[in-house]
């Protein structure tokens, strides 16, 4: 093919996405950077123009780091922790042949999912209670002592448990998806080889599934990094603010203090930040490159 | 011996998988069949059981001196918004899939990796603008203005899955239809789009589910005509009385819908598989 | 050859994209077609008075008694309709809302509501009312926190006020005054109070007369067994009781997100005399020592009853209102201090949970100084009219109807009328659902009396609004951290009083 007709045909398959999001993200996208850049006098009903004060003072807050740091650490257990369950899940149902349980299996997999994040942390912040608690009965079983969980320093890691809970069938439906599309042929090929079920996935399964464990990887990432809902309804930025994670302050800012300009700020940096860091991480590895 | 084991085992982690999984619902469950007060504190059955819940949330009733209005309108509202989103997605997603997978170049690459951005923002540092602008443009509390603002959160997602799915299918397949004289559309529709169907369902379940659960843009952008459920059940935690058992028996009818159309799209599942174990 | 197929190729585009098109407007127009109607255009309008009469109305759809109660003379209108934001579920407003199809007949103004979900009522009416959208005609804005932001957007209402009730004095007799000064801005009154509420405290009946215990108590403790008059009778009464699971107090002392826990804290301290600021607008935990020693004592004695005398229950460290009803209702607690009055009147009342605890009385929760005869913490809405209203007349005369006989006896089951006239005949009369107790509990009644609002500061005479936002997300937090048992007392009143101070110092309150 032509390189013009190359190009051409590209951009007009891009198109409805790009005429798409123009509108509904770029646009709102340049509202919230100019927000961000402003401040709010309710008294003279007046926006004015402030240039990076609202920055400055996120900067100068010393919580901000820890927001920070709670929001990587949020995200990098779940992430880990979601895949492997989801994973997990995937070859556990591809391995059950009966069609029935199968199915039954699938549906029960996917059904944490299907609950409303406000109503299943609800649900966990029943759990995880002293008088209500079905986990601290069941903790006690094993010899631990009964505590208000989302009242301990621990009270972050029950969130992450939640949020594991509540996501890894996302993780299951793209990997098992994903799992139904090999090439019967492959597989059979590879058992004719003399390949132990464990072999067989390490060393056929796995490579072909790489490019969309990359996939879930990414997206669940990104989602993990924006999580909210379960944090908010159970712990509500926890204790003090030993968990609150970048997304709870911006909500918090917003919606409480009723400062959409300096909640506009910490979506800015929000996105920022790891935008940043996937920059300088690319710019090691080229300078690398050339030593 | 193996295969005994191996069956075993599968049975002990499938019981361990279906208990995790289920005992928060089935806690649930029992809360949406008992009345205040009959919340199970032990692992038994709550101290009373009353389908009262169910009778208030289906058809409207008094509960503790609250009228409470039925929930089925509201569940119809989110599964219109739902539907049309997913379809929607699917519709604007599927093209650039398979044009980031075929044309793989720098500029393409950017592009592919700048829709991330999309899904790095906050709900709620998009409340303030897409309120500013659906305002403007009149978009407030209708069905399609909230299909549009939830669709953009799932259109780079779905891009990302089925594009993952265009790159498994092997080149030779599309080569050997090129050669076989059938155009790009032709080859797009009638092949490739069929191979992806696991593709496209997941990725229709996804997106289908996201707007289902979703809760802040909808309680910003709409205005009482519009009711999805996901407000209503947040509705239910109030200043004063919480309605827990009301609460939990909206959660669990919510989810019926989401069930049928999981399963209603499984059936896709075997369908592609079937098709392409015939291709290839 | 090439140029053919380009040629195809561009031919099969254009056709898809027009098939997409198409989908898309079918699509599109599915989602139109099911839109809701639009609100109906204004038409004329015509104004008619309607002179005053005396009408005998059922009090409530819940409660099946009629009350002969006044009416107010109505203007008529024709064509308008009011867009009123309100809080989605609330069971102290839904008797009153349930009227508004009366409201719209007698004066032809139709009441379309916005119910809000709790959680967004103010940022939601924030967003509307900071872009001047115009879309609301009416605020319904609580003190706690948000509505000194509003009230720059809220028209002055003294002259409506002068009007219905002859003059802005008679309107303050009539009204609680000390939370009504919380709207007042730039000269005027600027809001019209809908709903008040106070904490008190709800003891079980039937353990409290059971002569077993009142034996058991009497030679323990060497007084009789009866609702708490001071603080240390209520933590006698409350270790009595305790024998887990059970409980001999409950409260609603929950953290950050929500407010219960710290309004719980400043409801007491207020009720010992205090303000948080004093008239230099310093915070007094700072520089008054009598109040710092207060307030150590107030949060240590909640700490303690959980953690080391251990007769408040644990879970209370998270409590709302509601999960505490739930804890007192399933029998666990024998008394619960609070935000009570949204369910005392009804739910308590219900046979099933009398049937389950028996039946419950009230107490004016004591205070820890006692000599100072003051009002605790008073939670107050108000209606403003927004100056993007069209037809401020019309809005007014909604207004008139909330705050209303007819209105406020509907309500008076779960909350207190924001009118003392009003309150004295709700406490006059009789709870439907249980003759034996009047309408508004009398420690309710008694309660909202004294309350007053945290941020209006007596000695200074003026509003602090500064306060209401991040000196009070910072109190939630650190009561939070309180409940978690994770600072001291001492702590928690240093660290607030930091913030406080260093808010107002950017608000430019100390001037050099």
């Amino acid at each position: 093919m032509k390189q013009k007709t190359y190009y051409f045909l590209f951009f007009l398959f891009l198109l409805p996405v790009i005429l798409y999001l123009a509108i509904f993200f770029i646009y709102p996208l340049g509202l919230l950077f100019y927000y961000s850049l402003t401040e709010f006098d309710y008294k003279a009903k007046v926006r004015y123009f402030v240039g990076l004060k609202n920055f400055v003072e996120i900067f100068q807050d010393p919580e901000t780091y820890g927001y920070i740091f709670r929001t990587f650490l949020y995200t990098g257990i779940v992430v880990f922790l979601s895949f492997i369950l989801g994973l997990a899940y995937a070859i556990l149902v591809y391995s059950i042949k009966s069609k029935l349980i199968n199915t039954l299996l699938r549906i029960i997999i996917v059904t944490p999912m299907l609950i409303m994040p406000v109503a299943g942390a609800t649900i966990w912040r029943f759990l995880l209670s002293m008088h209500y608690g079905w986990i601290n009965f069941i903790l006690e079983f094993f010899g631990i002592q009964r505590e208000n969980w989302l009242l301990s320093p621990y009270a972050f890691y029950w969130v992450m448990i939640t949020d594991i809970w509540g996501w890894s069938p996302y993780i299951f439906l793209i990997m098992y998806a994903a799992l139904q599309q090999l090439p019967q042929s492959i597989l059979d090929a590879s058992e004719i080889d003399g390949a132990t079920s464990t072999k067989k996935y390490m060393y056929v399964i796995f490579p072909i599934l790489k490019p969309v464990m990359i996939i879930a990887l990414t997206l669940k990432t990104l989602d993990t990094y924006r999580a909210f809902d379960y944090i908010w309804v159970m712990t509500g930025g926890g204790p003090g603010h030993s968990s609150t994670t970048l997304n709870i302050i911006t909500y918090i800012t917003a919606m409480q203090y009723l400062n959409f300009e300096k909640s506009s700020a910490y979506g800015v940096l929000t996105m920022l930040f790891p935008l940043f860091l996937t920059l300088s991480f690319l710019v090691y590895t080229r300078v690398r490159k050339f030593e | 011996m193996n295969k005994y084991f191996k069956n075993f085992s599968i049975f002990i982690f499938s019981i361990l998988v279906s208990v995790w999984s289920w005992f928060p619902l089935i806690w649930f469950l029992m809360v949406s069949i008992t009345g205040p007060g009959g919340i199970p504190t032990k692992i038994s059955l709550p101290s009373y059981i009353t389908f009262d819940p169910y009778i208030h949330v289906i058809f409207g009733g008094y509960s503790g001196g609250y009228f409470l209005k039925s929930v089925i309108p509201s569940i119809l509202d989110s599964l219109i918004i739902a539907v049309m989103c997913s379809f929607l997605t699917i519709i604007i997603s599927v093209l650039p899939a398979y044009a980031f997978s075929r044309f793989n170049f720098m500029l393409s690459k950017t592009i592919y990796n700048g829709l991330l951005i999309v899904r790095m923002i906050p709900f709620v540092t998009l409340v303030a603008p897409y309120f500013v602008m659906f305002n403007n443009l009149k978009l407030i509390d209708t069905y399609h203005g909230l299909i549009f603002a939830i669709t953009t959160l799932q259109i780079p997602p779905a891009i990302w899955i089925m594009r993952g799915f265009f790159d498994s299918i092997p080149k030779e397949i599309e080569e050997q239809a090129m050669i076989d004289g059938a155009p790009l559309i032709k080859r797009l529709f009638l092949i490739l789009i069929p191979l992806i169907m696991p593709g496209i369902s997941v990725a229709a379940s996804l997106t289908f589910i996201f707007s289902y659960i979703h809760y802040i843009l909808y309680s910003i952008l709409s205005r009482g005509a519009v009711n999805p459920i996901s407000i209503r059940i947040v509705t239910f935690i109030q200043e004063g009385i919480v309605m827990w058992n009301e609460m939990a028996a909206t959660t669990i009818l919510s989810m019926i819908p989401m069930f049928l159309f999981l399963l209603f799209l499984g059936k896709y599942f075997i369908k592609g598989i079937t098709m392409g174990a015939v291709k290839g | 050859m090439s140029e053919e197929k380009k040629k195809i190729n561009r031919r099969e585009y254009i056709k898809y994209v027009g098939a997409g098109v198409a989908g898309l407007a079918v699509g599109g127009a599915l989602g139109y077609l099911t839109a809701p109607g639009k609100i109906e255009k204004i038409t004329e309008t015509t104004t008619k008075t309607v002179a005053a009469a005396t009408v005998t109305q059922t009090v409530t759809k819940t409660f099946e008694k009629t009350v002969t109660v006044a009416t107010s003379p109505v203007k008529t209108y024709v064509g308008i309709s009011l867009r009123v934001p309100h809080m989605a579920g609330w069971l102290s407003q839904a008797p009153g809302i349930a009227l508004a199809p009366e409201f719209e007949k007698e004066t032809g103004i139709k009441i379309i509501y916005d119910m809000i979900a709790p959680a967004d009522v103010a940022s939601k009416q924030w967003l509307e009312v900071s872009n001047r959208t115009g879309n609301y005609d009416i605020v319904t804005v609580g003190v706690d926190r948000v509505h000194p932001k509003f009230l720059p957007y809220c028209i002055g209402l003294n002259k409506y006020i002068e009007e219905h009730w002859g003059s802005i004095k008679e309107f303050e007799n009539k009204v609680f005054l000390e939370p009504q000064r919380s709207a007042f801005y730039e000269g005027e009154y600027r809001g019209i109070p809908i709903h008040l509420n106070a904490p008190f405290g709800v003891y079980r009946k039937q353990l409290f007369e059971d002569p077993e215990n009142q034996k058991k108590f009497e030679s323990t403790y060497g007084y009789e067994l009866r609702p708490p008059r001071t603080i240390q009778e209520l933590e006698d009464i409350a270790t009595f009781f305790t024998k887990p699971p059970m409980y001999g107090l409950t409260g609603n002392l929950g953290g950050a997100p929500i407010p219960a826990g710290f309004v719980t804290f400043l409801d007491r301290f207020m009720s010992a005399g205090f303000d948080v600021l004093d008239k230099d607008f310093r915070p007094t935990f700072k520089y008054n020592d009598k109040a710092y020693e207060v307030g150590v004592e107030i949060a240590r004695w909640f700490q303690d009853g959980i953690y080391k005398k251990k007769f408040i229950n644990p879970d209370a460290a998270t409590f709302r209102a509601g999960t505490m009803a739930d804890f007192y209702i399933s029998g666990m607690a024998a008394m619960a201090i609070g935000w009570c009055g949204d369910f005392f009147g009804i739910r308590f009342q219900e046979k099933e949970v009398v049937n389950k605890i028996g039946e419950s009385g009230d107490f004016i929760i004591p205070s820890f100084r006692p000599e100072s005869e003051s009002g605790g913490f008073a939670s107050w809405w108000m209606h403003g009219i927004l100056d993007t209203c069209k037809y401020p007349d019309a809005a007014w005369e909604y207004i008139k109807w909330v705050a209303s006989e007819k209105y406020q006896l509907a309500c008076a089951a779960v909350q207190v009328p924001p009118f003392k006239d009003l309150a004295e005949k709700a406490n006059k009369m009789t709870n439907p659902n249980n003759p034996k107790i009047p309408l508004l509990p009398n420690a309710f009644y008694q309660a909202a009396l004294k309350a007053r609002v945290w941020f209006y500061i007596r000695d200074a005479k003026t509003n602090v609004p500064e306060l209401c936002y991040e000196p009070w997300d910072e109190g939630l937090k650190l009561w939070g951290s309180l409940m978690a048992n994770q600072i001291t007392p001492e702590e928690f009143i240093t660290k607030w009083s930091e913030v406080a101070e260093a808010t107002l110092e950017k608000a430019g309150y100390y001037k050099k």
